[in-house]
């Protein structure tokens, strides 16, 4: 009988459903039933990541094999030049042993050096709403939400650098989710080390593969020099990516943010064309997440202690709280106080400093 | 039972197709973007107008819960990354159903209408997504509207007759 009820009326509440189902997990994001469709759609991109490895690897096929030869004939060239090198690892062992030396006895803080982990890129989704990355290794190579993520990408004169590419939103065992920095949701404080100027580098820049850089130092002028071709590093500021990564190089101006000037900047890291990534297992500093939380006033306390703010602004003068529209000349001549002596201090009021006219008249 | 899972692997063959990019068209060089066919889109909208509403609700439901698992927004208050569910699965749901119910109301085989249908539908789904989105975290300002519309209503003819051979879709009467 109410199996019949429901059929017949199958539509009305099947759309009902639908919704409210919709609807709920809009408004109650944790709820348990979000976090299980979260789950599958992890898998889903996981499995679609395999699809893709699993068909681009056979039409690649022929033109590995055409490229095998050509590795033979580097890889010859290349065990030459590590015999090379490997002289100048010494050199650079000494090196970083005199820095760190240095480093002590100036007394500056050690240089750390953040353990990295490699990751295949598995799928790269830039056609959502919200564009993502998803990477083979997860929380059980140790990766969590916050750290950095990089890859190798080439500057302006072709050269291999480490560049940035976004940070890590989601990880589960074996997988994780990248927001990449053309996300809307990213942000960064970047660096101009040509001119010399901070700056805030959004991914919500209205080019799909490009940021926006808002310059926040200085009057936007960046020291006089070309904006065009400028390299942008991290600043370190953030508190979740080492300062002195490069991200990208400036291309033109960008409609202003308000008063402070923009501009596109194309990032190093090739976001559309990644094989893999490496992912610095770095958390963001301690206080990066901590002055949100905390008491902001902490940052105002002085060697003569916490600042005394009085708890309200009591006006006690009835001249000043009465209306502006009436005149000195109207007013009764017992309210016309002298302006040349100071009003007498009440006894239980602090003392206070006047603005005393220190010319002789 | 077997129609139920033979559509859910459409559905997910679907999502894979356009995870992985297939088709897609990179004008990068040109100093464009990419464009991507919303093969997922395509697939609701087929149900939709050769079944009805029902199935056109239920498919787009399942699909937009899918495209949805991956979204994921920044909640302030906890300082973490949550699944955003609701989204596509609401746009999806209500535009299979509105296209099933209208679906008697045009000549649904021919060309032209399919690629007007799929260009309009999709357009409606990128601004209803953009928007809701959009309240809910940041509005996306490099989220493309136009070039996937038209990219997707060029090729839904041929998906369209690709997955008429495949499903072989008796018409609801």
């Amino acid at each position: 009988m109410l199996w019949e009820i429901l059929w017949r009326n199958k539509n009305s509440f099947s759309l009902t459903f639908c919704i409210l189902f919709s609807v709920l997990c809009l408004m109650w994001q944790r709820n348990p039933l979000a976090r299980t469709v979260g789950f599958f759609g992890t898998v889903a991109d996981r499995a679609s990541g395999a699809m893709n490895s699993g068909l681009s690897a056979t039409g690649r096929f022929w033109v590995e094999i055409d490229k095998f030869r050509e590795l033979e004939r580097k890889y010859d060239t290349a065990q030459k030049q590590i015999e090379e090198y490997r002289l100048e690892k010494d050199k650079f062992d000494a090196l970083r042993r005199e820095n760190e030396t240095l480093r002590k006895t100036l007394g500056f803080a050690a240089s750390v050096q953040y353990p990295e982990v490699k990751a295949e890129v598995l799928g790269i989704r830039l056609n959502s709403i919200s564009p993502r990355i998803i990477i083979g290794k997860g929380a059980e190579s140790g990766l969590k939400p916050f750290m950095p993520v990089i890859a190798h990408g080439t500057d302006r004169d072709g050269a291999l650098i480490r560049s940035v590419v976004g940070i890590i939103v989601s990880a589960d065992n074996g997988t994780s989710i990248v927001q990449p920095l053309i996300h809307p949701g990213f942000q960064l404080g970047v660096r101009l080390p040509e001119s010399g100027e901070w700056a805030m580098l959004s991914g919500n820049s209205g080019n799909p593969l490009h940021s926006v850089l808002t310059v926040m130092s200085g009057d936007g002028s960046l020291g006089g020099k070309k904006p065009s071709g400028q390299t942008v590093i991290t600043s370190g500021d953030g508190g979740v990516f080492p300062a002195g990564i490069p991200v990208g190089v400036i291309e033109r101006e960008a409609p202003r943010q308000g008063q402070a000037r923009a501009f596109f900047v194309r990032p190093y890291a090739p976001i559309s064309q990644l094989d893999s990534v490496t992912v610095i297992r770095k958390m963001p500093d301690p206080w990066a997440s901590k002055t949100e939380s905390e008491n902001l006033e902490e940052f105002l306390r002085t060697e003569f202690g916490a600042p005394d703010y009085p708890e309200t602004l009591i006006r006690t003068d009835e001249r000043r709280a009465r209306p502006q529209t009436q005149t000195d000349a109207a007013r009764p001549e017992d309210e016309k106080a002298p302006e040349t002596q100071p009003p007498a201090t009440r006894p239980n009021e602090p003392r206070r400093l006047q603005n005393v006219d220190p010319t002789p008249r | 039972m077997l129609n139920i899972a033979v559509i859910s692997a459409g559905i997910l063959v679907s999502f894979f197709l356009k995870g992985f990019n297939f088709l897609s068209l990179n004008f990068e060089k040109l100093g464009g973007s990419i464009i991507y066919p919303d093969f997922l889109l395509i697939f609701v909208i087929f149900f939709a107008l050769k079944r009805g509403e029902f199935s056109g609700l239920w498919i787009g439901f399942f699909a937009g819960l899918l495209e949805d698992a991956g979204l994921l927004g920044y909640a302030e208050r906890t300082g973490e990354f949550l699944p955003i569910i609701g989204t596509h699965s609401l746009v999806y749901c209500l535009t299979g159903f509105v296209l099933g119910k209208v679906n008697r109301l045009m000549d649904k085989d021919r060309t032209p209408t399919i690629v007007l249908l799929v260009f309009v539908t999709t357009l409606v789904e990128r601004g209803l997504v953009w928007l809701l989105v959009g309240v809910l975290e940041d509005f996306n300002k490099s989220y493309s509207f136009m070039g996937p519309a038209v990219y997707t209503a060029l090729l839904a003819p041929v998906w369209f007759f690709v997955l008429s051979w495949i499903y072989q879709v008796q018409e609801e009467r």
